[in-house]
């Protein structure tokens, strides 16, 4: 029996760790194209602004050592699932008998005109931060497209560096769909007070160049100047690599409530996955940090002789410190359908916002005071009904552990 | 592993537990140099209460912790005693442990920006909460002698009834 | 737990802004409260400590000194009687110091308003009267009563007067006669420092001994209350929240001394004022409302409307409607400066015993009291012209209270229906069993239990059993905010013996229908009141305050003041409820002491029971026994 992964972020070493618990023996390979191979992906824009070094954030154990895993560095072209192998693209073709594709996300690159050529950047790997790092040396002026946490983050790093950084999100506001309208302008203003620009409701028309360098964005209704553009603009699975295959993809790919795909014995885990939302049963690509782990541990479990379920994606599943401010959001944020009960108190820079479908707690989300925001996530996810008094605690922030002590 | 078992009820709701980690995890290490220090130490632990029953709130070291499993950064990690502990200068108080813990027992350092749990005092042989407590409400167990005892009371009780 | 019972208090919480922290977002953050100090097994008196003693019997059962659980609790619970008799004192010497400069004429504001009082008092006391001027009875009154206050030889004489001579035995045989009131209270304060008194039943015979003093404190207050502002006569009025008015000047009393309220009531009237009110707008003058104990006092001689009670004093803010809350002493949160801020409230202090840090203070000047007043009421016209209308809300809540029943006033009701002898027809009632005892309603309103709850349950349960209601404080305040001060309480609660006699001492006294269920004797130091009637009955029946079917319940108990009096009922001979733990029951030696020990001696003791239905129970059962005792049906 041997064991195939493709990928190595959060996913799949999730799934090793949880078939080395059922199978300390069997042998498993992983495919990966980056190097290095294993880091902490969430730290990249810590490179950019120098705080870390690519040292720094790789894992700090060797998951190779570990777990026993053998390392193949390469790129996956196709996958033959008759004759159960994957073929790279430098010919070698590697079999297996249980496959997991965990190729994550690339950066969607928006069809726009100007935004071929240098000066435009993605950040997705150790490798594009890096090239970020050197760039933004000479650019005094940046452009961020996308006001979601990735934009956020690394113009949080770029202003660390004295640069001049503009968000441009086509959205009314930051962060959707993990941030609300209200959450969206304390965080605004944080972020603001820090002297990055954020232009909200405003799309990019094109990228204009000088002699091939960029000058700066046509947006809907006004002129941004640039030297340089990062382009946050989303992440769409890795799932391209499959067509041909007999692994069925939509917008990744789909899988059934144990994460196998259309074939037998192949499954699939982390942002490349296609599946149902938790609560509302929407579909959904993985496309959060958070919903990996868990996708690569019950895919790992399941390719190693578990029978375990996979309940469902998360919209929101969020944690960080944004110019000071802590913000936790879990779940469903908006409601615009009128579906849910939203209870919502803001003192200042302090807010909170828990909505309710009936009983269960289908969303919270909180600002400054984020104490023992876990309660509510553990709440949320494992669909506990609560009731009565405890209903009243979760929507007054009073709701401590004690009450479900046994 | 030793564990840390309460007793709820002994449990007096005193508060000398949270007291006693405060200090413990201050500079000065006495609580006259821990009340004046600015900023002021954290405790790590949580007396809270329903009607029914009070007790300390604490950390469980847990085999399958999820803050371990989420954390980012590789801050946290389980040690060779098996505590899940910080290695703070890795800590970039992204906050995910906070958003994860089913207890609600990770806090957040306002001034150093980073997350701050229970370390199981594991500079001293007994931690400083149970050392604190006046009623012994919190005792240092070892989890084997402790399911040992149980499942002996269990079978006296059979006999018993026998 | 519900916060309150009373719907206008649940009103004016669920309007505020959720930020504003009152009495139960404070009591919620306490939360687990310490068991060692809710057990009394904690001392801090020396510095060798702090204290404390395991209840679980594995640490330490002793403190440093020696201490055992059974001196650390009787220590404590000695200091809140010497606390809450301290209370009282200050009260009662306040007023005395004013009888005296009014004799004087250095305080031309506090005439001698009850003549007869004044003149009654003095004989009482050993002051001739007789072809004397006014002002020099009330003079020696006056000195007498300052010498009760310090070290004399003789006891007490406001104690020594005004108790059955059975007690006076009962005391001397026991030795608990104090001599003095602030001596009383020093004393205990000596005999639980470090390393006096250690043997539990001396220092709670201490105890009993200070709450004599207390006692005493509280009948001086309210004999030369009613000397210096009148005795009160049964008066119809309102009680809760719906009392204040959103187009007028509404000013809060809140606090004790009638030497404060009385005199704003007096000078709220004048036309100046009234004109300079309507002038900044309130097109209905002022409209003064009372809180606690000061708010009795003038509801009592004045019919001034009852705005809440103690729990929910910030409740009164919240309404946005207040324009000034003046304050003396006791039972004042000092968070009633922070809510006041969010508004438009001017917290006025006016003791220089008890300020509140960033509240205004206005010394009031017992010499010029009226000048002091005026300002005060211009202080309150000028912070109206600065309210919110947004911000206003007033429940539009309040009920009929009927008050007044001094123990005077209860005499000349029964005077109306048998005028030689007045008692007659109260004990005939007693004996026949159409009043199976007497329960007087104490103390205060605590945020322990839901607000009201424990009164509510208890008044219907021994009402329906026939049982005559008397009330004081915030007992009081509690039963007039729910409607049961009136003759239509009585209708539907009063169980049909009970209904007959104050249907025939209603009609008697004209009132259209029968007396309220509950008789409202006044402020706390009123209990002297109920103390007189209580005395009075058993003179006449011949027997001790102890063989009577009369019971006292603090069924919602917080002050120190609270503890002292419940001592000195006990000490009476009454059985007295306490419907929350008191911080005793870690040493079972003293609270064995409390709840049987002392019943030997006193005939009265403590009944700790937090259920109010099994407490009307209790209560009834003792009233059942002393009949019994008595020969009476049971």
């Amino acid at each position: 029996m041997s064991m195939l992964i493709i990928g190595s972020g959060a996913a799949a070493l999730s799934a090793i760790k949880a078939i080395r618990s059922n199978e300390p023996e069997v042998k498993i390979r992983l495919i990966t194209n980056e190097d290095p191979p294993f880091y902490y992906r969430p730290m990249i824009p810590l490179i950019i602004d120098g705080s870390r070094t690519t040292e720094d954030i790789k894992l700090t154990f060797d998951p190779v050592e570990r777990f026993d895993v053998e390392l193949v560095h390469g790129t996956v072209v196709t996958i033959n699932s008759d004759s159960r192998t994957v073929s790279l693209s430098d010919s070698r073709t590697l079999s297996y008998e249980k496959l997991l594709i965990a190729s994550g996300s690339s950066p969607v690159m928006p069809e726009i005109e100007g935004i071929k050529g240098e000066g435009v950047f993605t950040l997705r790997t150790i490798e594009d931060a890096l090239k970020i790092r050197a760039y933004c040396e000479n650019s005094p002026k940046v452009a961020v497209v996308g006001g979601g946490f990735v934009g956020i983050k690394v113009s949080a790093a770029l202003i660390q560096k004295g640069i001049k950084v503009t968000i441009i999100e086509q959205l009314p506001f930051i962060l959707y769909p993990c941030a609300d309208r209200i959450s969206a302008e304390i965080l605004s203003a944080r972020l603001k007070k820090a002297g990055i620009e954020i232009i909200t409701g405003e799309r990019v028309t094109a990228i204009c160049r000088d002699k091939g360098r960029v000058k700066g964005l046509r947006l809907s209704s006004k002129k941004v100047d640039a030297d340089m553009v990062i382009v946050a603009a989303g992440v769409k699975p890795n799932a391209e690599f499959l067509d041909g295959s007999s692994v069925r993809f939509d917008r990744g790919i789909l899988v059934d409530e144990y994460l196998q795909t259309s074939v037998a014995d192949v499954y699939a885990a982390g942002d490349v996955v296609q599946y149902k939302e938790l609560i509302t049963g929407a579909t959904a690509v993985g496309a959060l940090w958070c919903n990996a782990p868990e996708m690569g541990k019950v895919a790992g479990s399941n390719m190693s002789g578990s029978k375990v379920l996979y309940e469902g994606l998360l919209p929101a599943m969020h944690a960080s410190d944004i110019e000071g401010i802590a913000f936790i959001s879990v779940g469903i944020i908006d409601d615009e359908s009128g579906e849910y009960e939203v209870y919502s108190y803001r003192d200042g820079e302090n807010y909170r916002k828990i909505l309710f479908g009936g009983e269960r707690i289908v969303g919270f989300l909180l600002t400054g005071d984020i104490s023992r925001a876990g309660i509510f996530t553990n709440l949320l996810k494992n669909r506990i009904p609560i009731g009565g008094k405890l209903k009243d605690e979760a929507i007054n922030k009073t709701l401590h552990y004690i009450r479900f002590h046994k | 592993m030793n564990q840390i078992f309460v007793r709820p009820e002994r449990c007096m709701g005193c508060k000398s537990c949270e007291i006693a980690c405060a200090v413990q995890h201050s500079k000065g290490k006495t609580l006259l140099s821990a009340i004046l220090e600015s900023p002021p130490p954290m405790k790590r632990l949580f007396v809270e209460s329903t009607e029914q029953i009070r007790m300390p709130v604490m950390c469980r070291h847990c085999e399958d912790a999820p803050c371990l499993n989420a954390c980012i950064t590789g801050c946290l990690y389980r040690d060779d005693k098996g505590f899940v502990r910080r290695k703070k200068e890795r800590c970039i108080g992204c906050w995910t442990c906070i958003m994860v813990c089913p207890f609600g027992v990770i806090s957040r350092d306002k001034n150093k920006h980073i997350a701050v749990k229970c370390d199981r005092c594991h500079k001293l042989d007994v931690p400083a909460c149970v050392s604190a407590c006046p009623t012994k409400a919190l005792v240092l167990v070892d989890i084997d002698t402790l399911t040992k005892e149980r499942r002996m009371q269990v079978i006296s009780k059979e006999i018993e009834a026998g | 737990m519900g916060r309150s019972k009373d719907s206008a208090v649940v009103f004016a919480l669920n309007a505020k802004e959720l930020k504003l922290k009152t009495v139960w977002e404070r009591f919620e953050a306490q939360l687990p409260q310490c068991g060692f100090g809710e057990t009394g097994l904690c001392c801090r008196h020396c510095m060798q400590g702090p204290c404390r003693i395991d209840p679980f019997g594995e640490g330490p059962q002793v403190g440093i000194c020696g201490a055992n659980a059974g001196v650390m609790a009787a220590r404590g619970i000695s200091r809140a009687v010497a606390a809450g008799a301290a209370s009282h004192s200050g009260h009662a010497k306040h007023i005395a110091h004013t009888l005296l400069k009014s004799a004087t004429g250095e305080a031309p504001d506090y005439p001698i308003k009850d003549v007869a009082k004044l003149k009654a008092v003095a004989m009482r006391i050993g002051v001739s009267v007789d072809n004397r001027d006014i002002k020099e009875i009330a003079g020696d009154v006056a000195r007498k009563a300052l010498e009760e206050f310090s070290e004399k030889e003789s006891p007490l004489t406001w104690a020594a007067t005004t108790v059955t001579k059975g007690r006076i035995d009962t005391f001397l045989k026991y030795g608990v006669v104090p001599t003095g009131i602030d001596s009383a209270v020093s004393e205990v304060m000596h005999r639980t420092t470090y390393g006096v008194d250690a043997d539990p039943v001396n220092i709670l015979l201490g105890a009993v001994k200070c709450a004599i003093a207390d006692y005493t404190g509280c009948h001086i207050a309210t004999d030369l209350s009613d000397i210096l502002f009148g005795t009160p006569n049964p008066v119809i009025t309102k009680a809760n929240l719906g009392v204040l008015n959103k187009n007028a000047v509404n000013i809060a009393l809140h606090g004790h001394n009638p030497l404060l309220s009385d005199i704003i009531v007096q000078v709220s009237s004048e036309r100046e004022l009234t004109e300079k009110a309507k002038s900044a707008g309130a097109s209905e003058g002022i409209n003064l409302v009372g809180i606690c104990c000061t708010g009795n006092e003038v509801m009592m001689r004045h019919k001034i409307p009852l705005a809440t009670s103690s729990v929910s004093q910030e409740t009164a803010i919240l309404t946005g409607a207040v324009d000034a809350m003046v304050v003396d002493y006791q039972c004042i949160m000092p968070s009633i400066q922070s809510i006041a801020e969010c508004y438009h409230t001017k917290v006025i202090t006016t003791m220089p015993i008890s300020r509140i840090s960033n509240a205004m203070h206005i010394e009031f000047e017992e010499s010029n009291a009226k000048e002091s007043a005026r300002k005060i009421i211009e202080t309150a016209i000028e912070a109206f012209k600065k309210r919110d209308s947004n911000k206003v809300n007033i429940p539009n809540i309040s009920s009929t209270a009927f008050a007044g029943f001094s123990q005077d006033a209860i005499i000349k009701a029964l005077s109306l229906v048998n005028s030689e002898d007045p008692l007659k027809p109260l004990i005939d009632n007693i004996i026949a069993g159409n009043i199976y005892g007497v329960c007087l309603f104490a103390g205060c309103n605590t945020v322990k239990v839901t607000q009201d709850a424990n009164y509510i349950a208890m008044i219907k349960e021994l009402a329906k059993n026939n049982v005559l209601i008397l009330a004081t404080g915030c007992a009081s305040g509690s039963f007039a905010r729910h409607g049961f001060m009136t003759p239509e309480a009585t209708e539907e609660y009063a169980g049909d013996g009970l209904k007959a006699v104050l249907r025939a001492v209603g009609k008697a006294a004209g009132i259209g229908g029968p007396l309220p269920l509950v008789l409202h004797m006044g402020s706390c130091v009123d209990n002297s009141r109920a103390a007189d009637v209580a005395v009075a009955v058993a003179n006449k029946l011949g027997v001790d305050i102890d063989m009577l079917p009369i019971v006292a319940s603090a069924a919602e108990p917080v002050t120190e003041k609270a503890v002292a009096i419940g001592t000195w009922a006990v000490a009476a001979g009454l059985p007295t409820h306490l419907g929350i733990m008191p911080p005793v029951v870690g040493s079972s030696t003293v609270t064995n002491i409390l709840t049987a020990g002392v019943k030997d001696m006193f005939g009265g003791y403590f009944i700790v029971e937090p259920d109010p239905i099994k407490a009307s129970e209790t209560l009834i059962g003792v009233m059942k026994q002393r009949r019994k005792a008595l020969g009476l049906s049971a």
